[in-house]
Parts: C-alpha cells; sequence; structure tokens
C-alpha cells in the first residue's frame, strides 16, 4: 500500500556549477550541471511541495540573468504537468531558507508553510553580527524573511521545532541542526503509513545534493564508498554526515531512497521525463491507482 | 530628486507613491544616471556600499525578530531584545553615515531613497518596541499590520536602489548551490 506518489520537478537549472561545491574536496574537477528542483508529494488528500524554488518576478530575475540561472518555469507552468495548480497545494515543507528554495511562497496562496525554528532564528542572528563574519549570512534574501512574516500574520506559517511526526498522515520532519544551515530539515515518507516503515522515502533538502554524497568513493580510506558530504556547511561536515546517517538509517541504507533534488542522475534510476518546457519530472514512486506521470 | 515631503500624517510614502519617481523593480539599474564610469558617483557608490548592506540586513532582523514574536505564541509579540537591540543601534549608526555622505548630481535620487528606506526602517522598529506594552488585540493587530506595511515600504526601497556591478545587491549569492553558477558566470568577482 502506497499513499503518496512523489515526483522531483526540475524547474530552472545551471548548466556549470562547480563540482567541489557539489562535493566537499571536489577541486578542480570541473563543472556540473546543477538542476533546480521541488518535490511533489500527492495523495488523494493532499498536494504538498518540499521546497518551492524563488520568484523570478523581482529581484530574483535580475539575479538569476546575472549568475547564469537557465530556463526558469513558474510553478504554475511546472505543476499543469500534473493538472495540478499552485492554488492546489494546501502544504509546503521548506527545507532551508535559501533563495532557491524558500523564495517564491507568494505563488503558493492556500499553503501552510513549515520550517524549522531554529533556521530563523539563527539566521536573524547570523545578520546581527559584523561584516567579518558575513560568510554565514549568505544566499539568504531579506525579502524571503519579510514573506514569511506575511505568512505568520495570516497564520499560515508554523515553525517546528526539532523532529515532528505525522505532520501529514505518514511524514515526519527533522531537524539536521547546523549542518548545511543552521536548521536544514528533511522529509520523511512513510509511503505504507505503518511506524516502522517498510516503504520509506527520504528527501532531503541539500543536505545531499547529488548521489555521490551517499556513495563517494572510498579508496582514499581504503573503503569501497563513503558518505562525503556537500560542499557548503555553514554548520559542520560532520553533522551533515551524522544527518546522512540518520536519513540512511531511516531507508534501511538504500542509497536510492535518499532522494537528492541537485541531482541530474535521478534519471539513471527512476523513470523520468522531459517536459515541452524542456525541464525533468522523475518519477520516484506512485501511490496505489495513480497513473504514472512520465510514460 | 530632493527628499519628498513626508504626507500629512506624519508617515512615509509607499515605495510605489509617484512622488518618489523611482523605478520599478525592473529598472532598478536606471535610478542612477550615467554609469559607474562617473568618478563622483563610483565613490558616491563605493560609500554607499556598506550602509546598503546595513539597511538590508537591519530588514531581515527586524523582519526575523517580528516573525519569531509572530510565531512564539498565539499572543505573544514581545521581542528579542537583544537581536532588536542591535539592529537598532546599527541602523542609526548607518542613518548617520547616510546623512553625512556627499553625493554627486547623478546620485541624489539614489542617496534620498536610501535614506527614506532607513527612515523606514528606523519608524518601523519604534513600532515594534512599542508592540508589548499595547493593550488589547485589536491594537496590537493594526500595529502590527503597520509594521509589516513599513517593512514592505522598505523591501520595495532595498530593490530598486541596488546596484549590482557595484556590489549593491541584497543577497550574496557568492556561494554554494545558491550561487547560480556565479563564478562561471563570471558575474562572482564583483559580488565577492
Amino acid at each position: 500500500m502506497a499513499d503518496y506518489s512523489i515526483h522531483v520537478l526540475e524547474y530552472s537549472f545551471v548548466p556549470n556549477y562547480h563540482k567541489s561545491g557539489v562535493l566537499y574536496g571536489a577541486h578542480n574537477q570541473g563543472y556540473v550541471k546543477l538542476p533546480y528542483c521541488y518535490v511533489l508529494i500527492r495523495s488523494e488528500d493532499h498536494v504538498a511541495l518540499v521546497d518551492v524554488g524563488y520568484n523570478d518576478k523581482d529581484y530574483g530575475k535580475h539575479l538569476g540573468d546575472k549568475f547564469g540561472v537557465e530556463n526558469w518555469r513558474s510553478p504554475k507552468v511546472v505543476l499543469a504537468e500534473f493538472g495540478l495548480t499552485p492554488e492546489d497545494v494546501d502544504t509546503v515543507f521548506i527545507t532551508h531558507a535559501h533563495f532557491d528554495h524558500f523564495g517564491n511562497v507568494e505563488d503558493f496562496p492556500n499553503a501552510t508553510f513549515y520550517i524549522q525554528r531554529d533556521e530563523i532564528e539563527k539566521w536573524v542572528w547570523a545578520m546581527s553580527l559584523p561584516d567579518r563574519l558575513r560568510w554565514m549570512m549568505i544566499a539568504v534574501d531579506p525579502g524571503d524573511i519579510l514573506r514569511g512574516v506575511n505568512l505568520a500574520a495570516e497564520g499560515r506559517l508554523r515553525v517546528v521545532e526539532g523532529s515532528q511526526e505525522n505532520v501529514l498522515p505518514g511524514i515526519d520532519l527533522h531537524l539536521a541542526r547546523d549542518s548545511h544551515t543552521f536548521g536544514s530539515m528533511w522529509v520523511t515518507v512513510r509511503n505504507d503509513g505503518k511506524s516502522d516503515s517498510e516503504d520509506t522515502w527520504v528527501l532531503a533538502g541539500d543536505l545531499v545534493y547529488q548521489f555521490a554524497n551517499l556513495k563517494n568513493d572510498g579508496s582514499v580510506v581504503g573503503v569501497d564508498t563513503m558518505y562525503t558530504p556537500v560542499g557548503l556547511a555553514v554548520g559542520s561536515q560532520m553533522n551533515l554526515l551524522l544527518a546522512t546517517e540518520e536519513m540512511m538509517k531511516q531507508v534501511g541504507y538504500d542509497d536510492t531512497r535518499v532522494i537528492p533534488i541537485h541531482e541530474e542522475g535521478l534519471a539513471d534510476t527512476f523513470p523520468c521525463r522531459i517536459t515541452g518546457e524542456n525541464l525533468r519530472i522523475s518519477e520516484i514512486c506512485l501511490a496505489d491507482g495513480a497513473k504514472s506521470a512520465v510514460s | 530628486m530632493t527628499s519628498a515631503p513626508a504626507p500629512g500624517n506624519g508617515g512615509i510614502h509607499d515605495a510605489q507613491c509617484g512622488i518618489w519617481d523611482i523605478p520599478d523593480a525592473s529598472q532598478v539599474d536606471v535610478i542612477l544616471d550615467g554609469g559607474y564610469r562617473d568618478e563622483a558617483v563610483a565613490s558616491y557608490l563605493a560609500h554607499a556600499s556598506p550602509l546598503y548592506n546595513v539597511l538590508s540586513r537591519v530588514l531581515a532582523q527586524l523582519s526575523g525578530v517580528l516573525l519569531l514574536a509572530m510565531t512564539r505564541g498565539h499572543r505573544d509579540l514581545s521581542l528579542d531584545h537583544a537581536i532588536y537591540t542591535t539592529a537598532v543601534e546599527q541602523l542609526a549608526e548607518a542613518r548617520d553615515r547616510l546623512r553625512a555622505l556627499k553625493s554627486p548630481p547623478a546620485a541624489v535620487r539614489h542617496h534620498a531613497a536610501l535614506q527614506e528606506l532607513a527612515a523606514c526602517l528606523a519608524d518601523a522598529a519604534k513600532t515594534m518596541d512599542s508592540l508589548s506594552a499595547l493593550v488589547g488585540q485589536h491594537a496590537r493587530d493594526d500595529a502590527r499590520h503597520d509594521i509589516i506595511r513599513k517593512l514592505h515600504v522598505a523591501q520595495r526601497l532595498l530593490i530598486a536602489t541596488a546596484e549590482p556591478d557595484a556590489n549593491i545587491t541584497p543577497v550574496d549569492f557568492s556561494h554554494a548551490c545558491c550561487t547560480c553558477g556565479a563564478s562561471h558566470a563570471g558575474g562572482a568577482a564583483k559580488n565577492t
């Protein structure tokens, strides 16, 4: 029994992103394509997203154009592939406050948003620090925090403290404190609804960019494979690895069940198709009775 | 442009108000007449850049403090005063330095808009400080609404005064997955 269909939806991409940003220590190893995606989780009762991408309407477009983000498409266009509109989305889980994950809340007028309190509190604290510590403030748009205020004023923001089970039936939230960001969160879907699930998927946010973070060459330390953290940690690489271990433990160490969203190689593991907008849809799993969106 | 007079009620003109004649976000680059090749403009921007950064961060801090207060308890709007106080102190210092900043004719509008942005933030901060003392849900809701409106005006002004090529930008995109490939696209050098 599977309650949810899960799809990774590409909404834009960077054609040439330095590999060392994706994989810690991969210096001078060139560039990789970096898809920008959010995740659609859909059941008979709910339409949920993990992250919402960034806003291309105002300053986001200016910067996107400047820095080489290509082929940005709105949630309206991306979700239309499923016969959905942004208004249909009732729940959004924000894995962290970077602009490409948290920057487009305005497009989802009916959704309730979940984010970790640590993520907000420590960003705000970091903003108060002197310029010499500015590295800790990267990639957060003050406008996004203000949009969070709007959500709170409308009663559509839920601030999570640590782990929270069954936010939606069978869906749990988990905190990876001081890792990629101050309060990064991953989303666990127990797709059979059981507390001791045999059908678990982990949606990793940016705690894992690509499968290589789960299964990198370990020959340098004499093992076949080893976890290797992503290239950016405002917290620590140690905390990234410990979060990775926890995520992997939840899926019984099946590394195809921890889903990275900046991974072009999803196509090698899951059924997928390229839309008319030249964006990829990857089908992670289907709910009982649901039709494939990629075949 | 000279600094616009405040509206009759003592508040601050909305960012979209015609009195400012500030271009919308899609035209942010034209707020400065001429370009960065003008030595006086370049000098002005070099001095304005750190002040802009402070204002951007103060906006984030005030927004964040308000957000945390609003999500802490259903009627508790008390502020985190350590962060609030830091933000207010940083803002006061930035306002002083902005007032002292000399702007060439081509940058007068930009300078005025930055000062308006700072004034708007100060006004929002002042109202925030009064939140916990307000009696009655209606009064608190009105004050909260007023703060949010002012913060939005500040945000519009922040976007309107951005000059990314002069390192005046509300977001540092120079690292990690959120860089949008900045280093490879040639944009990072001006933002690091």
